[in-house]
């Protein structure tokens, strides 16, 4: 990737693809994704649902189960280790460890049967070997540096006993316990309320500041990705279609859909206007149309759009986006406001 | 001033709590606990709040979908809680709903068409043909093909689910729509969709909605006026621009700062509250907020009186002692242990959260 | 852009969102299952069989062929099945009994659903002191145990014909199922297509016909599919026991006759036995599979 930034490339992930072969056809889910973690910080990837954000983040932890399968090809570079050769064994001592998982519903991450305490002081007995009362220390400290108060009280108590935010802190504690250097977050505040993510993304951000810990953050809301990404994925039909810096990225959005999207947005102060929207849905990962993928619900689409399909490339030094007339000048009617 | 199409005074939904081999009851969940308001013809009340604060219940009380516990409902000056059987049922098609879950609000046995029919043959509306005709046009006027009558739900996306629950409610022709969330589970492009449909169809024919949701900038973006809720009670209740410009009470001030901005250029300094709302089980004594507030003159007095809603500025009801002017005496908040005089607070970081607004002059 | 607070709190569908099944195939359901090809086979064939017994059958089933000569004979080419201590012919037996034991297992089965079924759903949508007061009763009622309950309303009946002991069968045999159907009943409740309809101005009945049961039906349907497995054990031991009057034939009591010897004489144990246990295992074989096609949920028996 051209990069002009000098920081270690944590992850390299290179033309990843991972389909579902279903009965109903080949769910091409995450279809040719390409992209590099620094070290240290926050890569935001954000894309309605059913384009391949989720799958993408199971992928880098080869957690896909048949029928799904990453394609030979696919190639997850971690600090220099190639994760699509490397044995089970490997893998999993990676996960939790050295790459930690935080998803989006806290309920079902967690184990109803066993105390918070219990499940944060079992990572350190896992990959730590540590001992029984050494884990369960380090599990009150983690719980105190997510920001639950009284932790030691709070550590015997289950997880259906705890609030929605409560509980994505318990899960942060967990995945924070071995300080691992890669952190990916899947919509971690989505099933939570406006003030409960001010807590969660404000956690994040200061964790991140304290272990430099490089963070992936899956969402699909742009005003999160705004308030704490450094560059930014947007994804569309499993594929990557811009990549840029934040700021680069708001400032001048390259890919239409990345455009219809902040578009789309309801904003306030701007009265009850209608809303400029994206016509029609995702379409299904079986089918995905032939050329560019979001051709039927561009407002740009022109002829070469279904014969050719776009390729990721440069539009600035590195602003990329995957569309035909990307970096020409737009016609007025679809420019960005 | 035209009189209200609906009219809600101190409605209250309180859940028992059983517990015990008799089931007896043991306390309540006071899910909503005493509020009061108008709906105009042709107008949108917005509703916002966290989570559990007692939205949904709300606008299900007012359909008396779930049974008010106390309070009134007036609906075009008929008392809406004295009806009973066949007149309840004949006026429930003037008060429709639409539902947050495109996946569960569709019957998944049913046809679009029948779905759609249900309430044309409930109030004899049309019949036969007639109805199959009426089914076409609604399914147009929602922007769906009349082919898809005699298709099942699960053929649908989310978004087409919604428009087949809004033709659903309009066939019935109401006069009042409670949408209960219907934007929050689509996808953003979706939404928009959505909301611009709901809109239109406000335009067209006339409908009051009372329109719920947690998403601050859509409630905006919809409504005229805005009520803000906590724990059951409403917060604050005024014109959605002013609310957004001059939010008077310290909650609506930290729900508005924690909107996060698409703006990566703008850094703000957010008001993020301490801890969760408390459970509407054991709401806190006096102001419901006052564990998590952070107005400065918040004091003893706080967490002693119950603030009342009470007209702050022309308009612009809100709930705080502290927020100038209160009708609660200062001495009465002396007794109670007051420290701080009321004082107005208007953090900066709330304010127009992303600066829409020009760097509006001070009143 | 400069101006733009705004955020998008979109939910996707989680689990527990997901949008009920339109409608299960059941026939497709079973035919792409091998053990339950096998189980259905089976039952055809057995159903088949014993509503053309009197055609398939060289005897009646009380008939005694030769009190001296034919008594109590193996199997043979003959008599496929043995013959029994009054020289009766026990394929000819079995397959009579399977007319009863059938009908009865039916009869019964379909009362328990339809009755367990209307008082489930009923309570769901009644005054919650109603639905207690149904509910209490059935709790009552299923802590008898129900060959107490069996036996007791059996001891008082005047005349205890096929189709009475599948009243009396049918009749015990619901408490469970109706638990289940109020629990699918409430459940489809929360489902907010009620609370629409409701908004519409549909009335209970209505709604109750129209968009409650159609859902419920299902799981009552599967459970009272594991009840035709356990009438038919049930009905056989009561006829073993003698506690009923005889019919012409059954399998309980092609048992009881060869209850004095059962080593010498194992074909008259055998055969019913191997029977019973096919119709049980080929019932709860089905039942499982529709179970699973229309959810894991847990069924209790009853
Ligand atoms: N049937 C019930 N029995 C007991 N408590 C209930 C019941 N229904 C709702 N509640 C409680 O009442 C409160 C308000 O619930 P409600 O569903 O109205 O919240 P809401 O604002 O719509 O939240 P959300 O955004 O999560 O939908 C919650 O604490 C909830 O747990
Ligand atoms: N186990 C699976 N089998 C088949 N298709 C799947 C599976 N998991 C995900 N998909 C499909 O892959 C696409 C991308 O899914 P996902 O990454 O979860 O999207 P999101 O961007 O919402 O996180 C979706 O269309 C989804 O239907
Ligand atoms: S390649 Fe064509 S269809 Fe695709 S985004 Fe660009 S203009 Fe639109
Ligand atoms: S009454 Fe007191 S606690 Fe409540 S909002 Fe006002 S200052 Fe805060
Ligand atoms: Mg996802
Ligand atoms: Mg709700």
């Amino acid at each position: 990737m051209s990069t002009p930034d000098s920081a270690r490339v944590l992850l390299s992930v290179e033309n990843l693809r991972t389909w579902f072969h279903t009965r109903d056809g080949v769910a091409r889910a995450v279809d040719g994704v390409s992209f590099d973690v620094r070290a240290g910080e926050t890569l935001c990837v954000v894309g309605e649902s059913g384009s391949g954000k989720s799958v993408t983040a199971l992928s880098l932890l080869r957690l896909i189960d048949p029928p799904g399968r990453i394609e030979p090809g696919s190639r997850i570079a971690f600090e220099g280790r190639d994760l699509m050769t490397a044995t089970e064994e490997e893998v999993r001592r990676l996960r939790g460890n050295r790459i930690a998982m935080v998803f989006q519903e806290p309920m079902s991450a967690l184990n109803p049967v066993f105390t918070v305490g219990d499940q944060v002081a079992e990572v350190a007995r896992i990959h730590d070997g540590a001992s029984r009362r050494a884990a369960w220390d380090r599990a009150v400290e983690m719980l105190s540096l997510v920001g639950i108060p009284d932790p030691a009280a709070r550590a015997r108590q289950y997880p259906h006993e705890m609030s929605g935010g409560m509980r994505q802190r318990v899960l942060i504690a967990m995945a924070l316990v071995m300080n691992p250097a890669l952190l990916i977050a899947d919509e971690p505040t989505t099933a939570l309320d406006v003030t409960i993510q001010a807590q969660i993304l404000e956690l994040l951000t200061s964790v991140q500041e304290r272990f430099g810990t490089a963070i992936i953050l899956i969402t699909h809301d742009l005003g999160v990705v705004a308030e704490a990404a450094d560059r930014v994925l947007v994804m569309y039909g499993g594929q990557v279609v811009e990549r840029a810096a934040v700021r680069d990225l708001f400032a001048s959005p390259q890919h239409p859909y990345t455009q219809g999207l902040l578009r789309a947005m309801p904003r306030v102060g701007q009265g009850r206007d209608r809303l400029l929207t994206i016509p029609g849905t995702v379409p299904p990962p079986t089918a995905w149309p032939s050329g560019c993928r979001f051709r039927d619900r561009c407002p740009l689409a022109f002829d070469r759009c279904e014969r050719e399909a776009p390729e990721l490339t440069n539009v600035v030094a590195s602003h990329a986006a995957r569309c035909h007339v990307a970096g020409t000048p737009l016609p007025a009617a679809a420019a960005s406001s | 001033m035209t009189t209200p199409l609906l009219s809600v005074r101190n409605l209250a939904v309180h859940f028992p709590v059983r517990s015990g081999v008799f089931g007896r009851m043991t306390g309540a969940v006071r899910a909503v606990d005493g509020v009061s308001f108008d709906i105009f013809p042709g107008e949108t009340l917005g509703i916002v709040g966290e989570s559990g604060c007692g939205k949904t219940t709300m606008g299900r009380a007012i359909l008396r979908l779930v049974e008010p516990t106390a309070g009134s409902i007036h609906f075009d000056g008929v008392d809406f809680r004295a009806l009973k059987g066949k007149a309840l049922r004949a006026m429930r098609r003037h008060l429709q709903i639409i539902f947050q879950d495109p996946f569960s609000s569709l019957n998944p046995r049913l046809t679009v068409g029948t779905t759609i029919k249900e309430g044309l043959l409930v109030h004899r509306i049309a019949e036969g043909a007639a109805a199959d005709q009426r089914v076409a046009q609604l399914l147009d006027e929602v922007g769906l093909q009349a082919s898809y009558a005699t298709r099942y739900p699960h053929e649908f996306s989310g978004g087409q689910r919604q428009r087949i629950g809004i033709a659903r409610a309009l066939a019935v022709e109401p006069k009042l729509i409670v949408c209960d969330e219907p934007v929050s589970a689509l996808d953003v492009s979706v939404q928009a969709q959505v909301i611009n449909l709901l809109q239109d169809l406000q335009k067209r024919r006339g409908l009051a909605y009372l329109f719920i949701a947690h998403d601050l900038s859509v409630v905006e973006h919809m409504a005229n006026r805005v009520g803000v809720m906590y724990l059951g009670r409403f917060m604050e209740l005024t014109s959605a621009e002013a609310l957004y410009r001059e939010p008077l009470m310290p909650y609506t001030q930290a729900l508005l700062s924690a909107i996060p901005v698409p703006d990566p250029e703008r850094k703000r300094n957010r008001i993020v509250l301490a801890g969760d709302p408390p459970s509407p089980a054991h709401p806190p004594a006096g102001c419901v907020f006052h564990p998590r507030c952070h107005h400065p003159s918040r004091d003893a007095a706080c967490a002693a009186i119950v603030p009342p809603l009470e007209e702050k500025a022309p308009h612009h009801w809100c709930a705080c002692l502290k927020q100038p002017p209160t009708i609660v005496p200062w001495g009465e908040q002396q007794r109670a242990g007051a420290t701080h005089e009321p004082a107005r607070h208007l953090p900066s970081a709330a304010m127009h959260s992303a600066g829409s607004l020009p760097e509006s002059p001070a009143r | 852009m400069a101006e733009t607070p705004a955020s998008t709190l979109a939910i996707e569908p989680t689990a527990t969102t997901r949008a009920l099944p339109a409608r299960v195939s059941w026939w497709g359901t079973l035919a792409s299952d091998p053990g339950s090809r096998v189980a259905l086979g089976f039952l055809a064939l057995l159903g088949l069989a014993a509503l053309f017994a009197p055609w398939l059958t060289t005897y009646g089933p009380a008939q005694v062929l030769d009190p001296v000569g034919l008594q109590s004979l193996p199997p043979s080419a003959s008599h496929w099945f043995g013959t029994d201590p009054v020289s009766r012919d026990v394929f000819s037996r079995m397959l009579h009994g399977a007319r009863v034991s059938l009908r009865i297992a039916v009869l019964a089965a379909a009362l328990s659903a339809t009755v367990g079924l209307a008082w489930g759903t009923i309570a769901a949508l009644s005054r919650p002191l109603i639905d207690q007061v149904m509910m209490r009763t059935v709790d009552a009622l299923l802590s008898i145990p129900r060959l107490l309950l069996v036996l007791t309303i059996i001891a008082l009946w005047p005349q205890v014909t096929p189709t009475a002991l599948a009243v009396v069968l049918g009749g015990t045999g619901w408490f469970g199922i109706s638990r289940l159907a109020r629990t699918e009943a409430l459940a489809i409740r929360q489902r907010e297509f009620t609370a629409a309809a409701t908004a519409l101005g549909v009335s209970t009945p209505v709604l109750l016909l129209r968009h409650i049961l159609p859902h419920a039906v299902g799981p009552v349907l599967v459970a009272s599919t594991i009840a035709v497995g356990q009438v038919v054990v049930m009905e056989a031991g009561l006829y073993f026991l003698g506690v009923v009057p005889d019919v012409p034939a059954s399998w309980g009591s092609i048992i009881q006759d060869g209850r004095n010897a059962p080593l010498t004489w194992w074909w008259l144990t055998l055969f019913p036995g191997v029977f019973l246990v096919a119709v049980s295992l080929s019932v709860n074989t089905i039942a499982g599979r529709l179970r699973s096609a229309i959810n894991p949920r847990q069924l209790h028996g009853r």
